[in-house]
C-alpha cells in the first residue's frame, strides 16, 4: 500500500527524533557571523580566483601576458594591425567580412582602384561586427572612401549568440551600442568579462594555457599588415601534397547543409546592424558595395537536391538582394564561381575558397569599379 | 525563475533576504513573502500569478466558511465547493485537451473544441496545497488561520511554491507563528549546506548527465541493447538528482528563512520492495496521496479486494497528476499493480536476500521510469523492447562517455542521503561551504536548466 512515511514531518537532520527548539533562543549578538564568514570566504575564494585567472588570461581579456593564449582573438587582432596599417598611410578603403573574405588580399584593390585598402573580415563574422568595426574605422581615418561587405545569410542567422570574441571586446561592443566613454558600460562590460571566467570552460583554458607554455605549438593562421589572414598550416600540407582537398570538401558540405536547414528567418536584429551599416556609410558620403560569397558547387549541388535547405538559402538570398532596390546599394551575387571564374579543385573546403579565387573575386568586383 | 540562474542567485534571493531580516515585525515578513511568490512565480508568466490569487483566496475564505460552519455537514460542503473549484482549474488547464482529443479520436463528432491553453508552472503543486489545507481544517486538524498575508505566505513560498514539497499548513504553521524571531546561526548553515547540496545534485550531476541521455533519446529509434540500458539508467539518475536536489534547495531556502520543509526523498534507490520505494520517493506526494486519497477511498478497511483496487485508483490517478498522457497513467497503474504484488507477495520477497530485493525493486522502477520519461506510447515501447531484445552486444556507443552515470549510480549506493548528512554548523566550516557554492557555480554559469519537476 501507500507508504506509511517514517519520515513525515519536518525533522531536522539529525535530530530526528524531534523538531528543533524554537528559533526564539539565538543570540542576537551572533545572528550573522556564519553567514558573513560564508560571504567573506566566497569573496576571498573568488577574487584569488579572478587573480590567478588574469594572469594566467588564456583569452587575453585581462592584463596576463606571460601563458600563451588558447584562442585566436581575431577581432583584437585586426584592430591593432588597422591602427599599424593606418599610422604608415591612411587607409581609404576597407573589407569586411567573416572567414570567407578573410583571405582576400587587399593589394588587388589597391592596384584596380587605387588607394589603401585593409582587410578587416574576422571568423564567424556577423552583422554587428560590420557596423561596429566601421564605426570605429570612420573615426580612425578620414579618408576611408570604400566599404566593401562580404556577406553570406549565416551572418545573419538568429540562431546565434554574438562571438565570445565579439562580446570581450569593449571597443567593438561599445561603438556597436554607442556606449564609448561610459564608465557604467565599461564597469558593466568588465564584470561580465570576469562573471564568465567562473565556468568549468575557463578553467579547462587555463589548464591548456599552463600546458601550452611546456607544449610549444605553431601557428595556423597568420594575419598580414594589411589585415587579410594567411592559412600557415593548410598551405604547408598543400605544398606537401597532404591536403585532401576532396575530404575537407566533403566534411563541410554537410555541415553547410545543417546550418541552412535551420535558417528559416534571419534575425531582424542583425538585419537592422546591416542596413543601419549602409545607411551610415551613404550617409558619411563614402561608397559601400556588398556581395554575396561564394559556395562550392558541390554545397550548392547538395542544397538544390534539399527542397527546404534550397528554400531557406533562396529567401535569404533574396533579402540581400532585395537591398538593391531598397536602399540603392550595390549587391553582387557571386554564389556561382563561374560569374568569376573560380576553380572548385582548389578550395580549402566546401565554404572557404583558396586566395587565388579570393584574386579573382577581387578583380572581378574591381572590373566594374567600386 | 529557477534556483539555479543569476537572477535568483544573485538578485532575488539576496534582496528578500536582506528584506527579511530587516524587518522585524510578523506582518512585514509575510507580506514580504506573498509578495517575493508572486515575484518568483510571475517571472515566468505574471499573468497566471492572478490565478494562484484566485486558488488561495477560494481555499483561505472557505477555511473560514468550514471554521464558521453550524454543522459538519455544512463544513463538509464547503470544503467540496473548494476543492471542486481547484479541480476545475486543474482540469481545465492540465486535462481538458488531453480528455478532450482521446473523446474526438473516439468519437469524431463530439462538440469538444480543442483550446489554445498554456500549462501554469506549478499548477499541480499549489493545488495540492490548497486541497490539504480546505481537508485538514475541514477533519479538525488544523484551525482555518484568519491572517491572510501568513495563508499566503504558506502557499507562495517561493521555496516550495513551483515544485514542492507539497507542504501541509499544519507541518510549516509552527514556524510561520514564529516567523518574527531572530534569525538562528545553526540553521543558517544548514540552509546553506542543503542549498549547496542540492545544487551538486542539479548542476553537477544531473545536467551533466540530461546532457548525455537526451540527444540518445531524440533518436530513441536507432538506439540498440546497451544504449537503451545506458539511457534508461541515466535517466533514472538523472530524474533522482534533479529532483531530490531541488527538493534540498528548497530545504536549505526554507532554514534561511526561518522555516523547517519537510524531508523528500529518502534514498529511494536503496528501497526493499515498491512499497519501501514509495516511502523514500517524493514523500510529500505519496504522503498526501495517502491521506486525502488512498484513506478517503477507504483504505485498507473495506477487505482485501476494495484495497487493492483503492491501491491502482490511487496510483493511476497519481500517474495523472504528472501529466496528460497516457504514458503517465500507464506508469501509475504499473506502480498501482507492484504495490499489489509487493502485499501479495511480500513475504516471499521478504525472504530473498536484502541485496537481490533492492536490485529487484531498483529494476521494476527502472522499467517504469521508461513510461515516465517516454514522449508517447510508441516511444515507450521502441525503448523497452530495444532493452530486453539483446540482439547483439557489441555496440558503437562510447561507454566510457557514461562515465558521469557510473560516478551516479555509485554516489546512490554509498553516498548518505543529504538528511542523514550532519552539516557542520561552526564558522570554520564556512570556507567549505563558500568552496562548494563557488564549485557549483562554475557548472551553472551560462548553462541554465530547469527542473523536470516544473513540467508538472
Amino acid at each position: 500500500m501507500i507508504a506509511v512515511l517514517r519520515n513525515e514531518g519536518s525533522q531536522p537532520p539529525g535530530t530526528k527524533e524531534g523538531r528543533m527548539n524554537s528559533a526564539l533562543d539565538a543570540s542576537p549578538v551572533r545572528q550573522f557571523q556564519f553567514l558573513r564568514a560564508f560571504l567573506g570566504w566566497l569573496a576571498f575564494f573568488v577574487g584569488a580566483y579572478w587573480l590567478v585567472y588574469s594572469i594566467i588570461d588564456p583569452r587575453r581579456d585581462f592584463f596576463g601576458r606571460w601563458f600563451p593564449a588558447v584562442v585566436t582573438k581575431i577581432r583584437q587582432g585586426k584592430l591593432d594591425a588597422f591602427d599599424r596599417y593606418n599610422q604608415q598611410q591612411p587607409v581609404t578603403g576597407i573589407l569586411l567580412g567573416s572567414s570567407r573574405s578573410a583571405v582576400l588580399e587587399p593589394a588587388v584593390l589597391d592596384k584596380a582602384i587605387g588607394g589603401r585598402f585593409f582587410n578587416s573580415a574576422v571568423f564567424a563574422g556577423q552583422a554587428e561586427d560590420y557596423l561596429a568595426f566601421y564605426r570605429v574605422y570612420r573615426t580612425k581615418s578620414p579618408a576611408l572612401k570604400h566599404v566593401v561587405v562580404g556577406i553570406d545569410p549565416l551572418a545573419l542567422d538568429p540562431r546565434d549568440d554574438r562571438t565570445a570574441d565579439f562580446a570581450a571586446n569593449f571597443t567593438l561592443v561599445s561603438h556597436l551600442e554607442q556606449t564609448q566613454g561610459s564608465p557604467v558600460a565599461a564597469t558593466l562590460h568588465w564584470l561580465g568579462l570576469y562573471k564568465r571566467t567562473l565556468r568549468t570552460e575557463a578553467v579547462a583554458e587555463m589548464i591548456r594555457s599552463v600546458r601550452g607554455l611546456f607544449n610549444k605549438t605553431r601557428d595556423s593562421v597568420e594575419v598580414a599588415p594589411d589585415g587579410h589572414v594567411r592559412y600557415l598550416e593548410r598551405e604547408r600540407r598543400i605544398k606537401e601534397g597532404s591536403y585532401d582537398h576532396a575530404a575537407s570538401i566533403r566534411e563541410l558540405v554537410g555541415f553547410a547543409m545543417d546550418q541552412y536547414r535551420g535558417i528559416d528567418k534571419l534575425a531582424p536584429e542583425r538585419m537592422k546592424y546591416l542596413e543601419t551599416l549602409i545607411e551610415e556609410v551613404r550617409r558619411d558620403g563614402r561608397t559601400i558595395t556588398l556581395w554575396i560569397a561564394p559556395l562550392h558547387p558541390d554545397v550548392m549541388a547538395a542544397f538544390r537536391a534539399d527542397p527546404v535547405v534550397e528554400a531557406n538559402y533562396r529567401r535569404s538570398i533574396g533579402y540581400l538582394l532585395g537591398l538593391r532596390e531598397r536602399f540603392g546599394v550595390r549587391v553582387d551575387d557571386l554564389t556561382d564561381i563561374s560569374l568569376y571564374g573560380g576553380d572548385p579543385a582548389r578550395w580549402y573546403d566546401a565554404i572557404h575558397y583558396h586566395p587565388a579565387d579570393g584574386r579573382k573575386i577581387l578583380a572581378h568586383m574591381a572590373g566594374k569599379g567600386l | 525563475m529557477v534556483f539555479n540562474s543569476d537572477i535568483f542567485l544573485l538578485a532575488f534571493l539576496p534582496v528578500v533576504y536582506v528584506l527579511f531580516w530587516s524587518f522585524h515585525s510578523k506582518e512585514a515578513r509575510y507580506v514580504l513573502l506573498a509578495a517575493a511568490g508572486y515575484v518568483f512565480y510571475g517571472w515566468w508568466d505574471w499573468r497566471f500569478c492572478f490565478l494562484l490569487l484566485f486558488s488561495s483566496l477560494v481555499s483561505y475564505f472557505t477555511g473560514i466558511a468550514i471554521d464558521r460552519s453550524a454543522t459538519k455537514a455544512e463544513g463538509r460542503r464547503w470544503m467540496i465547493a473548494a476543492i471542486t473549484v481547484d479541480l476545475t482549474l486543474l482540469g481545465f488547464f492540465k486535462y481538458y485537451n488531453f480528455f478532450a482529443s482521446n473523446i474526438l479520436a473516439v468519437a469524431p463528432g463530439t462538440p469538444l473544441p480543442l483550446v489554445n491553453v498554456v500549462l501554469p508552472v506549478g499548477i499541480s503543486f499549489y493545488t495540492f496545497h490548497t486541497i490539504s489545507y480546505v481537508i485538514d481544517v475541514q477533519r479538525g486538524v488544523v484551525k482555518a488561520t484568519r491572517n491572510l498575508w501568513e495563508y499566503l505566505t504558506y502557499v507562495n513560498l517561493f521555496s516550495q511554491l513551483v515544485a514542492g514539497p507539497i507542504v501541509r499548513f499544519r507541518q510549516i504553521e509552527e514556524d510561520l507563528e514564529k516567523i518574527d524571531g531572530p534569525p538562528r546561526e545553526d540553521w543558517t548553515a544548514l540552509g546553506i549546506g542543503f542549498f549547496v547540496a542540492g545544487m551538486i545534485k542539479k548542476v553537477v550531476i544531473a545536467d551533466r548527465i540530461a546532457a548525455l541521455v537526451n540527444p540518445m533519446l531524440a533518436s530513441h529509434a536507432t538506439m540498440g541493447f546497451v544504449e537503451s540500458w545506458v539511457a534508461a539508467l541515466g535517466y533514472a539518475c538523472q530524474l533522482y538528482f534533479d529532483f531530490s536536489g531541488y527538493s534540498d534547495m528548497a530545504v536549505g531556502l526554507g532554514y534561511l528563512f526561518g522555516l523547517r520543509i519537510p524531508q523528500n526523498f529518502n534514498a529511494p534507490y536503496r528501497a526493499a520492495g515498491i512499497t519501501d520505494f514509495w516511502r523514500r520517493w517524493h514523500i510529500s506526494l505519496s504522503s498526501w496521496l495517502r491521506d486525502y486519497l488512498y484513506i478517503a477511498l477507504g483504505g485498507n478497511r473495506k477487505g482485501t479486494f476494495r484495497t487493492y483496487v483503492n491501491l491502482l485508483i490511487t496510483m493511476l490517478l497519481g500517474g495523472l497528476w504528472h501529466g496528460a498522457n497516457w504514458t503517465f497513467i500507464i506508469w501509475g497503474a504499473y506502480h498501482g499493480a507492484l504495490l499489489i504484488v509487493d502485499r501479495l507477495a511480500g513475504g516471499f520477497f521478504q525472504r530473498l536476500p536484502r541485496l537481490v530485493y533492492q536490485l529487484q525493486t531498483f529494476l521494476l522502477v527502472l522499467i517504469g521510469w521508461v513510461f515516465f520519461r517516454s514522449d508517447n506510447l510508441d516511444m515507450a515501447l521502441t525503448w523497452l523492447g530495444k532493452m530486453f531484445t539483446p540482439a547483439t552486444l557489441a555496440t558503437d556507443f562510447p561507454l566510457a562517455s557514461a562515465w558521469m552515470i557510473a560516478v551516479a549510480l555509485a554516489a546512490i549506493c554509498f553516498v548518505p542521503e543529504t538528511w542523514d548528512i550532519r552539516f557542520p554548523t561552526t564558522r570554520r566550516w564556512a570556507p567549505v561551504y563558500a568552496a562548494g557554492l563557488l564549485l557549483t557555480y562554475f557548472f551553472m554559469n551560462g548553462r541554465e536548466s530547469v527542473f523536470l519537476y516544473y513540467q508538472f
